[in-house]
């Protein structure tokens, strides 16, 4: 029994070896040498070795790049453009989510199955602009936020219809009985047992609006940029191959707020996506 | 209100049947104009000379599409765009499997290690991108490591011509393989203990037990996760312009980028016709996953 039971001892230590090796090449590494090289100056970042910094150089790369790519402005705008969009796109879906898992009518059936399509088929980006340029918002935030909301709101309301199909009907029915109005029943007694769903897909569409550049490279000019679309700006435009330094910093400086996010929500979101998938 | 509420104090349940569409109204103008019509316009677009070079936009019969074939090689960015598209998912799904298998139990470390492995997916494609670019470039770690073995070694990878499309499709599947892990194990966590342990108890082999009896419940995992990868990566973009930028060449110039070089030097119409293509590829790919999807909810 005695060796059975080391044997299971150490095939759990061979395993948690092998999968900490993993995790550090895959994600290990690839990290490190993004953080240790925007540490360094140019010329020693420019050997892209894993070591530590010989000169530290740290201020002066984080401030040139913050400086540079006029950070601050850009972190406002991708605030703006997320928190918007996340917003809008979730006023227009879960209404329509209860909608579509309570209706049985046949026009509705039809419109889910539209307002879904957009989950495989991405839209046209060229049309887009062209449209914007039409009613004079190319070039700005909200011409974004409408592309960013065409673009997001199949998959919202997917997950969120999927969700709203296995609440129980018995309470809002009975509020309803009770005599609140259809709103009245939404906002109170569907929207809270609707919080699990919502969270998950508030976290994939944050997730996905704050990293997107397709849309802000289209359709916005560089003195709107966004923080995805500010790193692209500098770094095409210094050769990469000798200002690692700049280019890792900036990485670090875009990531960052969604990296602090996560670490602070980890284990909802790791969940949530878990039971998003499952009865999404 | 009130009147209606003295004649009938208590409405019937039933009464909550109609009405919905008032609910569904604002996402159906969203729908509408910012998905539908984009796409609607993008067909006329097609077919016309906009450009940035004269005012008017002309009706132009099939010149873009003659532009692409003749001077564009339209059919083998076609065919890179698949290599891409199935590369991406072959890779990023055997790699979100096997981790799903190896962190299936619930134990705090495996807690750990999927939320480790989850941290790319919030990388920004474009930040994915510049990450290997390092890991890959000439002097980076990788022929730092091969240089161990084999003093010297600077094959500059995203350097091929033939290797580059493969690698910067790797880059996306370590990217997304983190999210498409948790939906494995999800798949994973509707497999029947009892039956695991018949399984076992019979004898059955780690193989045995995960060939007939996991892989039957992750059918609908692997359906999804595939689909999407593949589809997804249709319209791959950022990871190829923070990497390669569509070279060495043409080697990894895939339909969205040939867009956005030709949005770039002004050649608007012809820019749209390329993603017209991208909607017709993505379309005809599509089919298989909603009719899964429907298939999927009908069982639900």
């Amino acid at each position: 029994m005695r060796t059975s039971r080391a044997g299971r001892r150490a095939r759990a230590i061979l395993r948690l070896s092998v999968l900490t090796i993993v995790a550090l090449l895959l994600v290990g590494v690839p990290l490190w040498l993004v953080v240790v090289n925007s540490l360094k100056t140019q010329p020693e970042a420019a050997q892209l070795s894993l070591g530590l910094p010989q000169t530290w150089n740290a201020v002066a790369n984080y401030s040139d790049v913050i400086e540079k790519s006029r950070y601050p402005f850009s972190f406002l705008n991708s605030l703006i453009v997320t928190g918007a969009s996340v917003a809008l796109l979730f006023v227009i879906a879960a209404p329509a989510a209860w909608a579509f898992a309570r209706s049985k009518s046949r026009g509705m059936r039809v419109l889910y199955a539209l307002a879904i399509i957009g989950v495989v088929l991405p839209p046209a980006v060229v049309p887009m602009v062209f449209l914007m340029r039409g009613i004079g918002l190319q070039g700005s935030l909200p011409a974004l936020i409408l592309f960013t909301i065409g673009m997001r709101v199949s998959l919202v309301v997917f997950l969120l219809t999927g969700f709203a199909r296995g609440l129980p009907r018995e309470l809002e029915e009975a509020a309803y009985v009770d005599g609140a109005s259809k709103l009245r029943t939404f906002w109170s007694v569907v929207l809270p047992m609707m919080k699990p769903v919502v969270w998950t897909a508030f976290i994939i569409s944050t997730v996905l609006i704050w990293n997107d550049f397709y849309g802000p490279l289209f359709l916005l000019t560089s003195q709107n940029a966004t923080l995805p679309l500010g790193l692209y700006s500098l770094s095409s435009g210094v050769a990469q191959a000798t200002a690692w330094n700049s280019v890792f910093a900036h990485v670090v400086l875009v990531s960052l707020p969604l990296v602090i996010l996560y670490a602070v929500v980890q284990r909802r979101v790791v969940e949530g996506v878990a039971e998003g998938a499952v009865k999404g | 209100m009130n009147a209606a509420r003295i004649i009938r104090p208590h409405r019937s349940a039933g009464s909550l049947a109609g009405g919905w569409w008032k609910f569904a109204l604002p996402i159906g103008i969203a729908v509408a104009l910012l998905y539908f019509l984009p796409l609607l316009i993008n067909v006329y677009l097609a077919f016309t000379d906009w450009s940035g070079f004269h005012s008017g936009i002309q009706f132009s019969g099939l010149d873009n599409f003659q532009t692409l074939a003749d001077q564009y090689a339209l059919l083998d960015q076609l065919r890179l765009t698949l290599v891409y598209a199935i590369t991406a998912s072959a890779v990023g799904n055997l790699l979100a499997l096997a981790l799903a298998l190896a962190l299936e139990s619930r134990s705090p470390s495996n807690q750990l290690f999927r939320a480790i492995f989850f941290v790319p997916v919030l990388l920004s494609p474009l930040a994915a991108g510049y990450v290997w670019a390092g890991i890959l470039d000439p002097a980076g770690p990788l022929n730092q490591a091969i240089s161990l073995l084999n003093p010297g070694f600077d094959f500059a990878w995203l350097g091929s011509s033939t290797l580059a499309i493969f690698l910067v499709a790797m880059v996306d599947a370590w990217k997304w393989s983190g999210f498409f892990t948790l939906i494995f194990i999800a798949g994973l966590s509707t497999v029947p203990t009892e039956l695991k342990e018949a399984a076992v108890a019979m004898g059955a082999s780690r193989w045995d037990v995960f060939r007939h009896v996991k892989l039957p419940f992750l059918a609908p995992a692997i359906t999804y996760n595939v689909t999407v990868t593949v589809i997804g990566a249709m319209s791959t973009f950022d990871i190829i312009l923070a990497t390669t930028r569509g070279g060495p060449g043409n080697a990894t110039r895939v339909l969205n980028v040939m867009t956005l070089d030709q949005f770039g030097i002004g050649y608007f119409g012809l820019a749209s016709a390329t993603q017209l293509v991208v909607t017709i590829l993505v379309t005809i790919s599509a089919i298989p996953l909603i009719w899964f999807l429907r298939r999927r909810e009908l069982e639900g």
